[in-house]
């Protein structure tokens, strides 16, 4: 097959696409006269999530309108077109629950406990404005604190939480979710403050994860603080506490907070001012495929993490499983060391190899080949489970092309099988084309 | 020596961008206006002086806001001759929460006088004709504010015309010949019987024309080509136009000469596509 040229291709999205044309999807069309004839669609179920984050090209978290296609810019990138490590413009693709924390940002309006004194608002918070609080617990009998009960969790089980912390003058703070029906903890940390280096996370009571805190950057001082905790009923009031000074009585001091949140979900997820934890927006885009082979190279920054599976804090492999083996058939695949993956799949026919696991950093470079033998929609899933892809109507796809009229990026937030990923580069063409041909073009 | 660059996009023009609306009062691009001097005249490309944005409260900070219809990058600014900031300083912001917050682009404090200098410039170059050109790390966000602060007692901004976009770098450049201060005089004249020339007052108009003849990767700059200089140019937009990206001093902004011929073309002996683009220099200054 030939060099695909621009009449071969249908579209193309990603921040390589805005970064050459100015727009984060562009397919090949008339140019109508004054304007353009055709955009994207994209949706996100904000919900009442008020914003997400993601890092500017200043290397800054910068916050977020709702249900808008988002541009992160991701430094140190190499795409291995001879450039080197560059900041590359990509699309984030995220889903979204809603913070089950009423005034998740306003510790003000916070209930206070043991006589704590009113939460202090206008600090400088973690994104260069003025929204953060100073929670103090100025006893030495009784382990004051600040708490807000959550409402609407949908299940019981595992709920993500996170929260924007800076240390103060307390030692340790605590931040737990009491259950009010059950009088339990349900979960309980410790974060032990370590001057400028990460503080510690302990599990201190309950039953929880907790990640690695995650530093903000150009806001020396502030963490994300990431953890779950198991075991919530949905029916019971479940009251979100901050004990600035830990849960011991004798202890005082103060702490910096910003934007607690508490999902249905495992992890945490918007707001969110972080770079881990996500979920899959979608992106959705009118293809006008003409039944021939069609080839698709999709590039994403970093894994994509799946939610049952990965180990966040660690950024250790997740899984990414292509199709099933009757549909899609994985022709090739890389060898774990590579930093950048080239996955094929060809419609037809068994897999060939078990799709590996994806390393830390790594860029997964996506190409499929459909021939037009295969007359149902939808083609190819791309999901991210534990489970295998099936050429259904799946509802957690990465990547998921039909036959017509159109093509999705992302997946519908159901609140399962999150992904977090940095769309760099997507491509469909009208044909069958080589991955070297794909990845060729300019 | 420089590539070339051409600026013809503008998220300010409705009239390219149908959809894109001012976050003022009455979807107005600036916080002010004064009656006369609205802020849709910034995009008008009239090039006058009494045809320009001026806000009504002097002495504190103005802007000019866009909000796109959807996610746009852009990595190039000009602000037209007949600004009154020089010296000033001005900032490039945009937003992806609707304004509340902001990053900024550049902060930059204009340039008073005439240097040769690059389109990349931290402080930008202005031009032998007054304008101002720069070119930045693109962004991408839906809504561009353009932030001018306080100018001191008494003073309010005025902005003749503003220009916000992505900025078409060919990879292959242009093709010989190019002649980028060739001028034309117009005028018209009566020679007498001893040889006298009689003469109107003469207009002197740069013009030229761009040759692009695609290289190797041409039939994908063939993509860019036909959006910013078949499609918008082509459609009768003024271009801003650098022969050499490092001699920005020398940029002209030009429009299509009218009944002209316009388009990329395949020829039996080259297979990508290459055109022929004329342009005259668009409302020239008198010589």
């Amino acid at each position: 097959m030939s060099t695909p040229q621009p009449k071969d291709l249908l579209f193309r999205a990603g921040g390589l696409t805005l970064e050459r044309y100015g727009v984060p999807v562009w397919r090949r069309a008339p140019i109508s006269r004054g304007g353009e004839e055709w955009k994207e669609t994209f949706t996100r179920a904000d919900g009442g999530t008020p914003v997400c984050a993601l890092l500017g090209r200043d290397g800054l978290y910068h916050l977020v309108q709702q249900n808008a296609l988002r541009v992160e810019y991701v430094p140190n990138v190499d795409v291995g077109d001879g450039l080197g490590p560059r900041t590359r413009a990509t699309l984030l693709l995220e889903g979204s629950r809603i913070n089950r924390l009423p005034q998740p940002l306003n510790f003000g309006a916070w209930a206070l406990a043991g006589g704590a004194p009113a939460a202090v608002g206008g600090q400088a918070d973690p994104f260069g404005g003025t929204g953060a609080w100073l929670l103090t617990d100025n006893s030495g009998a009784i382990a004051q604190n600040y708490s807000v009960v959550a409402a609407g969790l949908t299940s019981d089980g595992t709920k993500g939480m996170a929260i924007f912390l800076k240390q103060g003058t307390a030692a340790v703070t605590t931040v737990q979710v009491f259950d009010l029906t059950a009088a339990l903890n349900r979960i309980a940390i410790n974060v032990t403050w370590n001057g400028s280096a990460a503080p510690t996370l302990t599990i201190a009571q309950g039953v929880g994860q907790v990640w690695t805190p995650t530093p903000v950057p150009g806001a020396p001082g502030w963490w994300r603080i990431p953890f779950n905790g198991q075991g919530l009923v949905a029916a019971n009031g479940n009251n979100f506490i901050v004990l600035p000074a830990g849960l011991v009585a004798a202890s005082q001091g103060t702490v910096l907070a910003y934007c607690a949140q508490l999902e249905d979900g495992v992890f945490p997820s918007s707001p969110l001012p972080t770079t881990i934890f996500r979920q899959s927006d979608l992106l959705q885009v009118p293809i006008g495929w003409g039944g021939r082979d069609l080839t698709v190279l999709a590039r994403f920054i970093r894994p994509l993490w799946a939610d049952a599976t990965v180990n966040l804090g660690a950024e250790s492999p997740g899984v990414f499983d292509l199709g099933d083996a009757a549909t899609n058939k994985v022709w090739s695949s890389s060898s774990a060391a590579a930093r950048i993956w080239h996955w094929n799949v060809e419609s037809g026919g068994a897999s060939a190899d078990a799709p590996p696991a994806i390393p830390a950093g790594a860029i997964l470079d996506l190409t499929v080949r459909l021939k037009n033998s295969q007359t149902l929609a939808p083609f190819v899933e791309l999901e991210l489970s534990t489970g295998t892809l099936v050429g259904g109507a799946g509802t957690t796809q990465a990547l998921k092309v039909f036959a017509n009229p159109r093509m999705r990026v992302g997946g519908q937030s159901n609140g399962s099988n999150s992904i977090w990923a940095n769309l760099l580069d997507l491509i469909v063409a009208d044909g069958a084309f080589s991955r070297a041909d794909m990845l060729a073009l300019p | 020596m420089g590539q070339p660059c051409f600026l013809v996009e503008n998220f300010f023009n409705r009239r390219m961008f149908p959809l894109h609306v001012g976050t003022g009062p009455n979807a107005s691009f600036g916080d002010e206006e004064a009656t006369g001097a609205e802020a849709f005249r910034i995009a008008n490309a009239r090039r006058w002086s009494g045809d320009r944005w001026m806000p009504i409260t002097a002495n504190v900070q103005h802007t000019l806001t866009v909000q796109c219809d959807r996610v746009r990058a852009a990595n190039m600014v000009a602000l037209d001759r007949g600004h009154n900031l020089a010296g000033e300083e001005i900032l490039l912001r945009c937003s992806q929460d609707g304004g509340t917050t902001w990053e900024t682009c550049f902060d930059v404090v204009l340039p008073t006088v005439v240097g040769a200098g690059t389109l990349d410039d931290n402080l930008g170059c202005r031009t032998e004709e007054g304008a101002w050109l720069l070119r930045f790390p693109s962004r991408a966000a839906a809504r561009w504010q353009l932030v001018i602060p306080a100018m001191g007692v008494g003073l309010v901004p005025q902005v003749v015309g503003l220009w916000l976009g992505y900025a078409f770098a060919p990879q292959d450049g242009l093709r010989f010949p190019v002649a980028p201060d060739q001028t034309q005089l117009l005028l018209e004249e009566t020679i007498s019987e001893a040889g006298w020339r009689g003469r109107n007052a003469p207009g002197l108009v740069r013009t030229d024309t761009l040759n692009f003849k695609m290289g190797a990767q041409g039939l994908y700059d063939y993509e860019l080509g036909r959006y910013h200089i078949q499609g918008l140019f082509g459609g009768g937009r003024p271009m801003w136009i650098l022969y050499d990206d490092e001699q920005a001093h020398a940029a002209v902004l030009a429009i299509r000469p009218g009944n002209d011929t316009l388009g990329f073309a395949r020829t039996p002996d080259w297979f990508y596509p290459q055109a022929s683009v004329p342009w005259v220099e668009h409302e020239p200054l008198r010589p």
